[in-house]
């Protein structure tokens, strides 16, 4: 059996008495489309953070391709190929659409300040191809018409796809989507839930997702782990977990039938 | 009369711009009030006072422009780039080890900078004021005027060889030869105006250069990224530290070029050099708003400018003693901007996060 792309393994967060986040172990193989659900104060945000290196982990281990990267600090496990989302959107609210997506461009060789402020021939063509990039990204999530637009200034639902975009640039291998269908009516969310299959397809995306509605994670994801107050409870396919017992009393309850 | 308030104003409004450049840059990414920042503008004035003097600045006759254009031009890079240096060193030895510990422990980290680098230049360089070198106008002994019309000395003298008005007769030059003198020396008519608007032509040159990195450049997009939400930056993959770095070589950078245009405007350096114009820069940066690029131009140019005008004014209105003030109406100013815009000018009103 080949390398799991992404794995954490017995991975804990406490907060002082409080356990956020105990013991899960979460693996994920390259083009997996997995769901993370749980009620609210589950602890899913809090693994989100741990995966991403936001917040550090009390004890466990988290491994990429099989290399322990417990100890890389955030922008290092991004550069890795790691992108997220956010529940609360966090764009950078006065930049453009298109500098919130070329921001993300800053690590890329040649873009130092003597590089740039030299106008070396190899940093304009490096910036061309970054605006190049930058524009098919956001042309394909279908917000080339707001390019010039501040972030703060698109309406809800574009902040959100800005967000994908965002990502989206950093050419991840793992996209961590934080409650993308939140706050969107029905139409909204059949449309994301396309959205999210056909990109995993076209990028080549593995793909984690924390998600309130039900109908969305079980519509979309292959398999899905359960969160409840930070314990692992639950994983397996949709329909197994629909079928789990601690799931239906933990969390599902009443809406288990819908 | 108002041609030369003005002129005055903006001339040591663009200086205060310069510095006020990198208080709002540094602030605007890691929100630290950066009090060695007048130190950099400090250091960068004696790194240029150096370069001027070894390359022998006041040795050119000044009907030579090149030259001493050249000097110039390589004594502001060596000062911009020491005081950038200076100020990545300070960024990594002693504000990066207490940006996590909260924006107080910062502040005063950034005051014990400010004296230690002050105290360290007392130490190192004497507490004393240098005139800064200038260039100056040479003339043979023969081609004195025969009634001069200026001051004349020889470098190594500090008494007058020639006084204005004395009378050069033949015999007056062979007794000046008698001593050896070849060639005597006077100050430039370069004046204080002139230099002035020096100071303004660099600051309107810098403003687009600087623009252009922040808005057109990808270390410039992750900047402002990093000033409007560091931990999402962080999350795509920008590296925070060099980002900070980044901006604090490039805030000092313009510092340095500003020692230089400042001490070169007003004669003289010493180690205190930086504290008076880093207080009264920091105070612009925030009648700009602080944070703001543009604001702290404007803010800078206003304060300035306010600095000679409101004693101007006053004067004129028979209190005959406004100019003794002129240091306390400009935090006048400065209280009233804050009364009626409290973010200053161009400043952002704060927005609630999340």
């Amino acid at each position: 059996m080949s390398a799991p792309l992404f794995e954490t393994r017995h991975v804990t967060k406490r907060y002082g008495g409080l356990t956020a986040v105990g013991d899960v172990s979460l693996r994920l193989d390259a083009g997996d489309l997995v769901g993370c659900i749980g009620p609210n104060g589950a602890g899913k945000t809090t693994l989100f953070n741990l995966i991403t290196g936001a917040d550090p982990v009390t004890s466990g281990t988290i491994h990429w391709q099989d290399r322990d990267v417990t100890s890389l600090c955030d922008h290092q496990r991004a550069r890795l190929g790691m992108a997220r989302t956010f529940q609360n959107i966090r764009l950078w609210p006065d930049m453009s659409a298109l500098d919130n997506v070329r921001a993300v461009y800053q690590g890329r060789p040649g873009s130092g300040l003597l590089a740039s402020a030299l106008r070396l021939p190899a940093f304009r063509r490096t910036e061309a191809a970054i605006l190049d990039e930058a524009e098919r990204l956001l042309d394909r999530m279908g917000l080339a018409a707001h390019a010039q637009a501040r972030a703060v200034d698109l309406p809800y639902g574009e902040q959100r796809k800005l967000e994908i975009c965002r990502a989206l640039a950093l050419s991840p291998q793992l996209l961590l989507l934080d409650e993308p269908a939140a706050g969107m009516n029905p139409t909204e969310k059949a449309d994301l839930m396309h959205t999210v299959k056909a990109l995993r397809s076209e990028f080549d995306l593995t793909i984690l997702l924390i998600e309130h509605d039900m109908k969305f994670v079980m519509g979309i994801c292959e398999r899905i782990y359960v969160l409840d107050h930070g314990e692992q409870i639950a994983h397996g396919t949709p329909d197994e977990v629909r079928a789990d017992e601690r799931v239906i009393e933990a969390y599902l309850g009443g809406e288990a039938a819908c | 009369m108002l041609a030369d308030v003005l002129l005055d104003g903006l001339g040591l409004g663009a200086i205060y711009a310069f510095i006020a450049l990198g208080y709002t840059m540094v602030y605007g990414i890691i929100k630290l009030i950066n009090f060695a920042h007048g130190e950099f503008f400090m250091v960068g004035a004696f790194v240029g006072y150096f370069a001027l003097r070894d390359l022998g600045v006041d040795e050119v006759d000044l009907p030579q422009p090149l030259p001493i254009l050249l000097a110039f031009l390589v004594a502001i890079t060596l000062a911009a780039t020491a005081a950038a240096l200076l100020a990545v060193l300070t960024e990594r030895l002693a504000y990066r080890p207490v940006r996590r510990a909260g924006r107080i422990a910062a502040l005063l980290t950034a005051v014990g900078v400010s004296f230690f680098l002050q105290n360290l230049a007392v130490q190192v360089w004497g507490a004393g004021a240098r005139a800064y070198p200038e260039p100056g106008i040479w003339l043979y002994v023969d081609d004195l005027p025969a009634k001069a019309d200026a001051d004349y000395k020889i470098r190594e003298r500090v008494e007058a060889v020639v006084l204005k008005g004395d009378a050069i007769d033949t015999a007056r030059k062979a007794a000046l030869r008698a001593e050896g003198i070849e060639r005597v020396y006077r100050t430039p008519d370069l004046t204080k105006e002139g230099k002035q608007g020096f100071v303004l032509l660099a600051l309107l040159l810098w403003t687009p250069v600087l623009w252009w990195l922040v808005k057109r450049t990808r270390m410039g997009r992750a900047m402002r990224a990093v000033s409007e939400d560091a931990d999402a930056a962080r999350l795509m993959g920008i590296n925070i530290n060099l980002i900070v770095a980044a901006t604090f070589f490039l805030g000092a950078f313009v510092a340095g070029v500003g020692g230089v245009a400042y001490c070169a405007t007003y004669g003289s350096v010493k180690p205190l050099t930086g504290w008076i114009p880093g207080l009264k820069a920091f105070i612009a940066a925030v009648i700009g708003g602080i944070g703001s690029i543009p604001g702290a131009i404007v803010g800078g140019l206003l304060l300035g400018v306010a600095e000679f005008a409101i004693p101007a004014l006053l004067e004129q209105l028979g209190w005959a003693d406004a100019k003794a003030f002129q240091d306390a109406l400009a935090y006048v100013f400065l209280i009233i901007v804050l009364l009626v815009k409290p973010t200053g000018l161009l400043g952002k009103p704060q927005r609630e996060k999340v």
